[in-house]
């Protein structure tokens, strides 16, 4: 290696190890503020009167409508803390199946039924969730 | 509407990285630019093709052995069968189909991390080569005519420019009945046109074989000029790229494409596209995509022809002739770390289900390798590991490019052009990291 090669490497491994330095005490400060973000600490009202009598504490629920081919929902993105329990109804106007992408969870949603899927929320990262014969996206999962 | 993964595939997509990571990454992309351009050599110092130390001689001659060569050869040719027959007799799903698994994590993502680590990989393996070659030999057609000197890398280019519209565009791409259909025009245009060419064809025309060279000019093992294979400096062998027609599009339609993925995962992309449907869906993505490779095939022939007039005033440097040409190199490694931050994570999730679905790869219920009930497991690496790759790989590129360019620039111009001559192309290395920083930030 020449010597500038190695200056080059060295102040690199410097910047890095600095930035790896710095990072390290600071305790992940929410960094990108989701003006989306709809996620609702504490306990959700009652979504579902008929379905689930007493909702827990711990479970996010996200209802969308589909009528049409257009989706209804409170928000597009719904940002979810890892371990949490997503509960997902879904009140569609047409048969078709609900796909979960990543965590590969598929329902069958019948015409005018309401359809409740509640899964743990255990992989990070960003997830659609589709009907899958319209191709219509409904709702993306921030999961962190 | 199109999905946050416009490939279709592993259903999973990052999170934004830490903006306190961002800014880190950012900012020291900036002041390494500015060392290499202040405090640096100013005489060209990277030695090309006649650089690197030789690996031992018994290691050489395994490699170029012959028997090395036929069973490299005959493990691509075994790959592309399984994964033709796969695309053609499997089930028309990616979720149960290996094939598009194989065709764009295991071969568009793995290319380039194989040739990173051993160079022009892909040559080696190329399956078309041994058909061509197979075909000539039978028929006893396809005797050399050379290859037009015009044509160059614009063959590749081309070639690119369908693969990426399919992956990026394309709703049906993640289908194995598309991967098939591309796999067969590919493969039958290619033969034919090595078979007119003779096998030099590959050299410039395959755009798999051209990508695997470029990418594997920066590995750290390369052949020296007078054939022995040695170990050197990545920035030597990125110094030695074979500049053709056609090279400058070759790599604006790599960075264009890759940075056009990242826009399809942000915000602003969602909303343009909200309520869109099918047609709609590919016109606006042909849009993107042509308007992102366009952008970045102007701001970097823009730059380095500015680089080019701003010494043109003084009678010290000679006149620089296609100062694009010239300095293309030095965005192979922004490319190769915009492709790392984009798929790494593609690559070490979704590559799992190349491996879980070879299992059973038509349909069948086999479970050839015991991997059929295997699951993804997408916790192989942690969100935070992910976000430090990515945004290492672009300010790792960022400064190899910086370096590389600044070498060339330094052999090129004279006296004070030397440092002015370098200031429009470091403002647009500037511009792409920034960018594929931002585009990190805002998916």
């Amino acid at each position: 290696m020449t010597s500038w090669t190695r200056t080059l490497a060295v102040s690199f491994a410097v910047l890095v190890l600095a930035t790896a330095g710095c990072a390290s005490p600071q305790p992940e400060p929410g960094p990108t503020t989701d003006a989306t973000a709809t996620e609702s600490p504490g306990s959700p009202e009652s979504p579902t009167p008929g379905e689930q009598p007493s909702p827990r504490r711990d479970v996010l629920v996200i209802e969308a409508t589909i009528s049409g081919g257009a989706v209804q929902t409170d928000s597009e993105r719904v940002e979810v803390e890892l371990g949490k329990t997503v509960r997902l109804v879904i009140l569609s106007d047409a048969n078709d199946e609900l796909h979960v992408h990543g965590y590969e969870l598929k329902r069958q949603v019948a015409a005018g039924e309401e359809l409740t899927l509640e899964f743990v929320a255990d992989i990070p990262g960003v997830f659609e969730v589709e009907l899958e014969e319209a191709g219509l996206h409904l709702i993306e999962l921030r999961v962190r | 509407m199109i999905g946050i993964l416009a490939h279709g595939l592993g259903g999973r997509s990052d999170l934004p990285v830490p903006l306190w990571l961002a800014v880190y990454g950012g900012a020291s992309a900036v002041v390494l630019s500015f060392l290499v351009l202040g405090a640096f050599w100013l005489t060209p110092k990277l030695k090309g093709e006649s650089a690197g130390r030789p690996i031992p001689e018994a290691l050489q001659r395994l490699i170029d052995a012959r028997p090395t060569r036929i069973a490299l050869r005959a493990l691509g040719v075994l790959l592309f069968a399984i994964t033709v027959l796969a695309a053609a007799l499997g089930p028309n799903e990616s979720a149960t189909n290996p094939a598009p698994t194989w065709l764009y994590v295991w071969l568009w993502v793995g290319l380039v991390l194989a040739s990173l680590a051993f160079g022009p990989v892909w040559r080696l393996l190329n399956p078309l080569r041994a058909f061509s070659a197979g075909i000539a030999r039978l028929t006893g057609r396809g005797r050399n005519r050379s290859v037009p000197e015009r044509l160059g890398y614009w063959p590749a280019a081309a070639g690119l420019v369908v693969f990426v519209w399919l992956e990026l565009v394309f709703a049906d791409a993640s289908k194995p009945s598309t991967v098939l259909a591309f796999v067969a025009i590919y493969s039958l245009v290619q033969v034919a046109l090595a078979l007119r060419y003779g096998q030099r064809w590959y050299e410039r025309g395959d755009s798999f074989e051209v990508y695997s060279s470029l990418v594997g000019r920066l590995s750290p093992l390369g052949r020296r000029s007078d054939g022995r294979l040695v170990v050197r400096n990545p920035l030597d062998g990125l110094a030695s790229v074979a500049v053709a027609p056609g090279l400058v599009a070759v790599v604006c339609v790599l960075l264009g494409s890759t940075a056009f993925d990242g826009v399809t995962r942000t915000q602003l992309w969602s909303n343009l596209t909200r309520g869109t449907v099918g047609f709609e869906n590919i016109v606006l993505g042909t849009l993107g995509l042509g308007w992102s490779i366009a952008l970045v095939a102007a701001t970097f022939i823009g730059a380095t022809h500015l680089s080019a007039r701003m010494v043109r005033g003084s009678r010290r440097s000679k006149p620089v002739t296609n100062p694009g040409e010239r300095f293309v190199h030095s965005l192979i490694p922004i490319v190769v770390g915009y492709t790392v931050a984009h798929y790494f994570s593609l690559f070490v999730f979704q590559g799992q289900a190349g491996y879980i679905l070879a299992s059973d790869p038509f349909g069948r219920g086999w479970d050839l390798f015991g991997t059929g009930d295997w699951a993804i497991n997408f916790l192989a690496v942690s969100t935070r590991a992910i976000a430090l790759v990515q945004v290492a790989a672009i300010v790792t590129g960022h400064v190899l490019g910086v370096v590389a360019a600044h070498d060339r620039a330094v052999g090129l111009f004279s006296g004070m052009d030397k440092r002015r001559g370098q200031y429009a192309l470091l403002a647009v290395m500037v511009l792409y990291t920034s960018v594929g920083i931002l585009l990190l930030l805002g998916t």
